[in-house]
């Protein structure tokens, strides 16, 4: 008694014995492995077929209606060995500059997926190079830490695009063994045997055994590193996952340094309420912790070798984390119409230029923030939100330029970005900012604000003071809170050269020492009920 | 030098211009023009006539047509194009003068 198994084969369908299934089985996949990378190969196959069931029907008749393994055997006689199908390897011009050889051991890139971590793509590289695939895995985490993670999309790229290696063929293909049929035989055998064994000695151990026995990856060191690297894997993913969850949880979203209700804050002042924060910090969330919980995973695989395959986590964490990518994007998409044109409106002040040689800047001592005089870029902290108004400590910035005219110039530049120009230039407008010019004194406020009623669109307030070449400057109070161009108590001297004028002052007269004058001056700007009244002491200690 | 790969590589470079000539006499099914070259003992086996028929079809130097069969499924048959009577003809001409040249060397002097 045999097992028969029913198959359609170029149309026509046939009881046919186990044994000769497989012995058929095999003859097909070797004569297919010919026409490998052959786009007519399929239309070949299928002939082929046509064929041999025709020659199995002629031996088909009212008392004999199951294929045995002799029809096979006869079959084949008739047909001819695989080799026998291989048309002249010349007759293809593009393969004449080939040797033959050559043209045989050419490898093709598949993903390994007998030899996988996550998808075989490091694997199957690592064939086609044929370097240690744990060099490969290596190198491919570097990467990832370089790029900042983005070459995680690379990856996708090549798990999506680059095919596993199913057949026989194409695992021989991947290795750069020659697809004879030798090989083949070969390949299937050592398969089976493997199987087999796996099944026999049950047990995972031995089935690690085999896996290794037949990947090359066996040497001590290899397993060291793998669980070294598998360690330091585990590490960053735990890092990211903890350093993701302190910042949901502990700091309830201390965005840009919002403080504890940095969330509400942000929401409002930017996002309109309207849902996009909550689609971005999604994004976030989920774009991030995809990957951190990859890279858990990949690590606990490394170092114990024998974790079990959690299938289809892959697949889901990659969804997970392309779902994340896009809201971050399509949040982000739709948060940068919002800032797309921009806006600025200019006004300027020429001061006196009887005032002498020394322009005295001071900024406004701070009632709004609650800051050091030093400047503090955390937008969070400089941004306060009344009913009436908001106030904004940055982003406000006043720098000096050098300039051929006899006066002082103060140069105020508002900016704003918004949907459209309009916008943007309605936002412009709404923005007031405090300066007083008195004198040989200016004196600026170290915040803007705008109604309550406008969003947050970078708004923008730059302060330029032209300075003639030769002139001084003398920078009082608070003024490391608005600039960067030098600390209070200095006196700067404008130098003819070019725009990037802080590069160019040459700090304190007093401390060159070709300089006839050395200045010592104190100044005091108090600022009551809207009036402005400068102090101010002047002492010139001449040398000699 | 492998005298049987020899052996098989001049019958493979006369195959595609002997299947041409049986064509040339008529449209034919697989099978005849295997029993043909088989008579001619130009083949042994029929698995080298399909890849070799395929690639003269895609070369457009052959053409086919299915017809409907009594048992089994509907059968290929090919007729040669124009295309493939003048390469039948070029092949022809460099056969002659091939085995003119050959029959040559071949003679005592």
């Amino acid at each position: 008694m045999n097992k028969t198994i029913s198959i359609n084969l170029g149309g026509s369908v046939f009881n046919i014995e186990e044994d000769a299934f497989f012995t058929l089985r095999t003859y097909l996949e070797n004569i297919k492995a010919n026409f490998t990378g052959d786009p007519a190969g399929e239309e070949i196959m299928q002939d082929i077929e046509v064929r041999i069931a025709e020659l199995f029907n002629e031996r088909m008749n009212e008392r004999k209606n199951v294929v045995v393994r002799t029809d096979v055997d006869e079959v084949v006689s008739i047909m001819g060995q695989p080799e026998d199908y291989k048309v002249d390897a010349d007759d293809n011009a593009k393969n004449k500059s080939y040797s033959s050889n050559t043209r045989h051991k050419q490898r093709r890139l598949y993903r390994d997926e007998e030899d996988k971590v996550l998808s075989g793509v490091c694997a199957g590289l690592s064939h086609y190079f044929r370097i240690d695939p744990i060099v490969v895995r290596l190198l491919v985490v570097l990467i990832f830490f370089i790029s900042g993670g983005t070459a995680i999309l690379g990856y996708i790229l090549f798990w999506a695009l680059v095919p596993k290696a199913e057949t026989t063929a194409e695992k021989l293909q991947m290795r750069g063994e020659t697809v004879d049929i030798n090989n083949i035989t070969r390949m299937v055998n050592d398969e089976a045997k493997a199987s087999a064994e796996r099944i026999n000695k049950f047990g995972q151990k031995t089935a690690q055994q085999v896996r290794y026995a037949t990947s090359n990856a066996t040497s001590g060191i290899g397993r060291a590193l793998s669980i070294l690297f598998g360690f330091i894997i585990m590490m960053i993913g735990f890092g990211l996952l903890i350093g993701l969850l302190s910042m949901l949880i502990v700091s309830d979203f201390n965005f840009f340094g919002f403080g504890e209700n940095g969330f509400d804050t942000l929401n409002n002042l930017v996002f309109s309420n309207d849902g996009t924060l909550w689609m971005l910090a999604t994004g976030v969330v989920l774009a991030m912790g995809a990957p951190a919980v990859a890279l858990i995973y990949l690590g606990i695989k490394l170092i114990t070798a024998s974790a079990k395959k959690i299938k289809g986590l892959g697949l889901s964490l990659l969804s997970l984390f392309i779902i994340g990518v896009v809201l971050c994007l399509y949040g982000g998409i739709k948060t940068g119409k919002q800032f797309s044109c921009d806006a600025e409106i200019t006004t300027s002040a020429l001061i006196d230029s009887a005032i002498g040689d020394t322009l005295f800047v001071s900024v406004l001592p701070d009632t709004i923030f609650s800051r050091s005089s030093n400047r503090n870029n955390d937008f969070g902290d400089l941004t306060k939100i009344t009913e009436s108004s908001i106030y904004y400590g940055e982003p406000l910035n006043l720098h000096f330029e050098p300039t051929n005219d006899d006066s002082y110039k103060v140069q105020v530049r508002k900016s704003s970005q918004g949907r459209s120009n309009d916008e943007a230039r309605g936002l412009c407008k709404n923005i007031s900012y405090d300066y007083f010019i008195k004198n040989d004194s200016a004196t600026f406020a170290s915040f803007f604000t705008t109604p309550s009623t406008d969003k947050f669109r970078a708004q923008h307030i730059e302060v330029i003071i032209y300075v003639p070449v030769g002139k001084y400057i003398a920078l009082g109070s608070n003024i490391r809170q608005i600039s960067w161009a030098g600390d209070e108590g200095e006196v700067l001297r404008m130098d003819e050269h070019g725009a990037e004028t802080e590069h160019y002052i040459e700090h304190s007269l007093d401390e060159e020492t070709d300089s006839s004058s050395t200045i010592i001056e104190t100044k005091t700007v108090n600022f009551d009920d809207g009036e402005l009244t400068v102090k101010k002491e002047v002492k010139r200690k001449k040398r000699d | 030098m492998d005298i049987e790969n020899a052996k098989a590589q001049m019958r493979k470079g006369v195959l595609e211009f002997c299947i041409l000539s049986v064509l040339q006499r008529g449209e034919a099914y697989p099978s005849d023009i295997l029993s043909a070259l088989k008579d001619a003992k130009l083949i042994v086996v029929e698995g080298t006539l399909y890849p070799l028929l395929t690639r003269l079809k895609n070369d457009d130097l052959l053409n086919y047509r299915w017809e409907e069969s009594l048992q089994g499924p509907p059968r290929k048959y090919y007729n040669i194009t124009a295309a493939g009577r003048k390469f039948q003809g070029e092949l022809k001409k460099t056969w002659d003068e091939l085995s003119e040249a050959v029959k040559r060397t071949q003679k005592p002097q």
